[in-house]
């Protein structure tokens, strides 16, 4: 049944293409009967495994068995729904595109999280990235050529090199798919060059994810997509590469510390760079769209320091896998919300630029609520999705820790003293807190510049939403809030 | 020790048929001057696509052998696509006369690739080398009224008479050192054990002669540092023979390659100096081939330059599998010639579709075909897509083939691991020069007063069959029960 996530997109863009079905229609049957089947398959996730053949050896095969795929095929049903729902594009052709567009996307990442075979999951994501850059190139705002052009480059790179780390590994353990990798740790082989394998992962997952330093395609190309496409890719693509890593440690178990060990201190002052550096450019920002990139690639951080939180218990850190899964999931729904509502502020306002609005509230009540609703959950307000997960990620950098004083027999060791016995994982964690403060401060300044105050020059044009509008909108508010209240959990 | 190898008749069949047919078709242009030389076109097409279907599925099938069949039945199509800008250009007056040959000759140059698939002597595989080259320099300066085909005819002479004295010097050395023209694994084992082994002057000797051999094939295939020719040579010629050099001609090549490398299959162990010896060769090879390949073709703006320097670019691929002289060669080194073949084919017709109707070969003509011809647009995507390695095509899996390859070379021989760097940075400068067709055209507008293209017939099914074929190719080992 797995097979039908990906077909029925795929025969939806199909029918766009090449019959010149509606393009919004059409996209919607075909999202609402993923989330249907979806629905069942993540709530029953037994009775879905596929084998579809055999390549290099090993099953090619569709699976809700691994940890973390239930939870991101959640939350690909749900974006997709939403982004198809929210769509407004500005003519019948560039519907029909943006249609299809969304629609592969969609399939790319269900089938990425669903494989279990690694060249079946890395090729899913490079056939979801293609849309991506057509369709920012055609039809994005500001520099669009330059921005997609960019990303290109910086993905196109990234991929190459995670590619070369993916087999690397897979030729050394032997094992082209995630379970055959843990059957290989369990028969207690390891890849000879651990530090290679880990440095290309790393660098390939981290472009993909939006790492510090090599971030800096991604804010400009999610402020510059169309809005469906910004949302599916910052909701549901870009978790691919956190996705990865995370599957690939469970994988190796135990034996993910020395995996990934040796690069852990250098992953964590990166993350760093991420919520502190990425935090103060974000708040430096004046246009919502750039404000809300930038935000995007600074929550990364959080999720990078739960991976090296698990990394640093040797994977005996339930409650960091858990908080990982959470923030994920809930940091796609957050930010698609934001940027199908800045979709509508845009077309409402005909501007993004924070100075120009004010008093938005006053005009549009239920935008203001959504946006606010949003805006509080991504700064991590309690009982809404993001809190539950930045939580545990924060809990379970204390995992294993006892306030012993570290050996002093070498430097790290009386800095570490210094510290009352802290290692670098809580020590980054107390750093990491920060942004909190930095995401509160941007978050809620962007609010009352376009929702409070006198009522703004740009903010007269605005009419009405439509009730498709807040529908889509409010299906997400609604998921938002119910995680929050009920977090799932993966282990 | 028998000096050449013995051969049967019914090996060159299909050869001897081509040449036949080649040869009815030249009397047909001298004796019937007013039958349409299309009709030419069709017919010898047909006539390699036949000889493409009794090679896949006769006694034995020879895989290089389709391939180049399948080459050059498409270039002699494409060909017939071609007809206007040939009149114009061999004629000057618009009228057909003159043209006929170019649709025989590449019959002749097919025939030659089909020897030299089954030749396992130098002096066989000489001699259907030669039948390839010499035809190849009368096509690639056949439109007489364009000074580029001039040139190219020219430079491609000058060059290739060089590459063809490289090579018979080379097999000179190669029979005065060991006293046969033999290829094979018996021939060098028992050379390399008796005298050449014990001599250092017959070592030296040997040496000379396989480094010469490996030189004149490495011009073939478009390897660095022979690789000179390439650009220059395929801007200039006639696209439906710059297709033919790209594809049919470099199969032709990697022929040459295979049947030299794979006698010292023997010696790549890990411990064996002669191993160690010529993996480095490749492996350096390789490395300035795919970085004179990618990087040069970052730069470019026509599409027949662009296209030559992705060919050096993907023969630098190629030459990864060499690698793993004991591992499946022939197999992986015949499917990515395969995915290359389909993608560049395919490409090749783009541009001549654009070339008979915008009137120009740069990228900048491409501009606006996603508006204007939406479906050719998503077909040439594909094409270019597959060239750059994009998953579920079948430039993906064999890319991948190829970074295998170098992987697993690299678990006996540590010294060369400096290679899998140079491939991933190659593989996505890749992404960046064929990606700038596709930006072309989805993102660029199109010159103002730009018409839809009209799509030949031939064109349009030559090119959905190929993308079908790449995509079907690229997807089944991921859909059907291997």
């Amino acid at each position: 049944m797995l097979i039908w996530l990906i077909l029925v997109p795929v025969i939806a863009a199909a029918c766009i293409g090449l019959l010149k079905t509606p393009g919004r229609l059409t996209a919607l049957i075909s999202a609402a009967i993923t989330l249907i089947l979806g629905t069942y398959a993540v709530l029953a996730p037994e009775c879905c495994s596929e084998c579809l053949s055999t390549f290099c050896g090993t099953p090619v095969q569709l699976t809700l068995e691994l940890p973390l795929s239930r939870i991101m095929v959640l939350l690909s049903i749900l974006v997709t729904f939403a982004a198809v729902a929210g769509m407004k594009a500005p003519d019948a052709n560039a519907e029909r595109s943006w249609a299809i567009s969304a629609l592969l996307i969609s399939t790319g990442a269900m089938g990425a999280f669903m494989s279990d075979n690694i060249i079946a999951f890395y090729g899913f994501h490079e056939l979801a990235l293609i849309p991506t850059f057509i369709m920012i190139g055609c039809y994005g705002r500001g520099d669009r050529r330059h921005i997609a052009w960019t990303a290109t480059i910086y993905l196109g790179l990234a991929s190459m090199v995670l590619l070369a780390g993916l087999l690397i590994l897979c030729a050394e353990m032997h094992a082209w798919s995630f379970t055959g990798l843990a059957a290989s740790v369990a028969a207690g082989i390891m890849p000879g060059s651990t530090c290679l394998i880990a440095g290309l992962l790393l660098v390939g997952f981290g472009t993909l994810v939006s790492l510090f330093p090599f971030h800096t395609w991604a804010a400009p190309a999610y402020a510059s997509a169309p809005t469906p496409i910004a949302m599916l890719h910052a909701g549901v693509l870009k978790k691919f590469g956190l996705y990865g890593l995370f599957t690939l440690a469970m994988a190796f178990g135990p034996q993910c510390k020395e995996l990934f060990g040796c690069w852990n201190n250098w992953l964590l002052l990166l993350l760093l760079g991420n919520v502190l550096w990425v935090g103060y450019v974000t708040i430096s920002q004046t246009r919502l769209d750039d404000m809300l990139g930038n935000s995007s690639v600074m929550h990364m951080g959080y999720i990078f320091l739960a991976f090296a939180a698990y990394i640093s218990c040797a994977g005996n850190n339930e409650l960091a896998f858990n908080g990982a899964a959470l923030l994920m999931l809930a940091h796609g729904l957050t930010i698609a919300l934001l940027f199908l509502l800045t979709g509508q502020i845009e077309a409402q306002t005909r501007t993004l630029e924070l100075d120009c609005m004010g008093g938005l509230g006053s005009k549009l009540p239920a935008l203001g609520f959504l946006f606010g609703l949003a805006g509080m959950a991504s700064v991590g307000l309690p009982l809404l999705a993001n809190f539950a997960g930045e939580f545990s990620i924060f809990v379970s950098c204390f995992a294993g820790w006892t306030p012993a004083p570290a050996c002093a027999d070498c430097w790290l060791g009386s800095v570490a003293n210094f510290f009352g016995g802290l290692g670098p994982v809580q020590l980054t964690l107390i750093a990491a807190l920060w942004g909190l403060v930095i995401s509160a401060i941007y978050m809620l300044r962007a609010f009352r510049n376009i929702f409070e105050g006198p009522v703004g020059a740009a903010s007269e044009r605005a009419t009405k939403l439509t009730t498709l509008d807040i529908v889509a909108a409010c299906f997400l508010a609604v998921f938002i809030v119910l995680f929050g209240i009920v977090p799932p959990t993966c282990l | 020790m028998n000096i050449v190898s013995t051969y049967t008749w019914c090996q060159f069949t299909p050869a001897f048929a081509l040449v036949g047919l080649a040869a009815l078709l030249i009397l047909a242009d001298a004796l019937l001057p007013r039958l349409p030389k299309r009709i030419y076109a069709f017919v010898g097409a047909m006539g390699t696509f036949v000889a493409a279907y009794f090679l896949a599925t006769g006694e034995q099938t020879d895989i290089f052998g389709f391939i180049a069949a399948i080459a050059t039945g498409l270039s002699i199509l494409l060909a017939f696509d071609y007809t206007k800008i040939s009149c114009e250009s061999i004629a000057g007056s618009g009228n057909e006369e003159g043209t006929g040959e170019f649709y025989a000759l590449p019959l002749v140059a097919c025939a030659g690739i089909l020897c030299l698939t089954q030749a396992r002597d130098l002096v066989m595989l000489f001699v259907s080398l030669e039948v390839i080259t010499l035809t190849s320099y009368v096509l690639a300066g056949y439109f007489r009224r364009n000074q580029g085909s001039i040139e190219a005819g020219i430079k491609y002479l000058v060059l290739g008479a060089m590459s063809t004295g490289v090579l018979v010097y080379g097999t000179a050395w190669y029979f005065g050192m060991v006293g046969s023209f033999n290829l094979g694994s018996d021939v060098v084992v028992s050379a390399m054990k008796g005298g050449v082994a014990g001599s250092p002057v017959l070592a030296f000797g040997f040496m000379m002669a396989t480094a010469l051999l490996f030189a004149g094939s490495f011009f073939k295939i478009g390897a660095a540092p022979m690789h000179v020719w390439i650009p220059d040579v395929y801007q200039g010629a006639p696209t439906p023979t710059t297709a033919f050099l790209a594809v049919a001609s470099k199969t032709a090549g990697f022929v040459v390659l295979c049947s030299l490398a794979l006698p010292f299959a023997p010696f790549v162990v890990p411990g064996s100096v002669v191993g160690k010896l010529l993996v480095w060769c490749f492996a350096l090879v390789a490395a300035a081939t795919l970085l004179i390949g990618n990087l040069g073709a970052m730069r470019q703006t026509n599409m027949k330059r662009l296209l030559g320097y992705s060919s050096i670019g993907q023969a630098g691929f190629i030459l990864v599998f060499f690698l793993t002289l004991n591992g499946p060669v022939v197999f992986m080194v015949s499917k990515y010639l395969l995915a290359y073949a389909l993608a560049t084919i395919a490409a090749f017709f783009a541009v001549a579709m654009v070339r008979t109707q915008r009137g120009s070969e740069e990228i900048a003509a491409f501009r606006g075909l996603g508006k204007t011809n939406p479906r050719t647009a998503f077909l040439i995507t594909v094409c270019f897509a597959s060239l750059a390695g994009v998953p579920l095509t079948l430039g993906f899996l064999v890319k991948m083939y190829s970074f295998v390859a170098i992987i697993t070379a690299m678990e006996s021989w540590c010294c060369i691991c400096w290679l899998l760097p140079i491939m991933v940075i190659t593989a996505a400068t890749g992404f960046y020069y064929y990606f700038k067709v596709i930006r072309a055209m989805y993102w660029e507008k199109a010159a103002p007063g730009a018409q839809p293209l009209q799509v030949p017939l031939c064109t349009g099914i030559v090119l959905t069959i190929c993308v079908l074929a790449l995509i079907y190719l690229g997807t089944m080992p991921l859909l059907l029960q291997a």
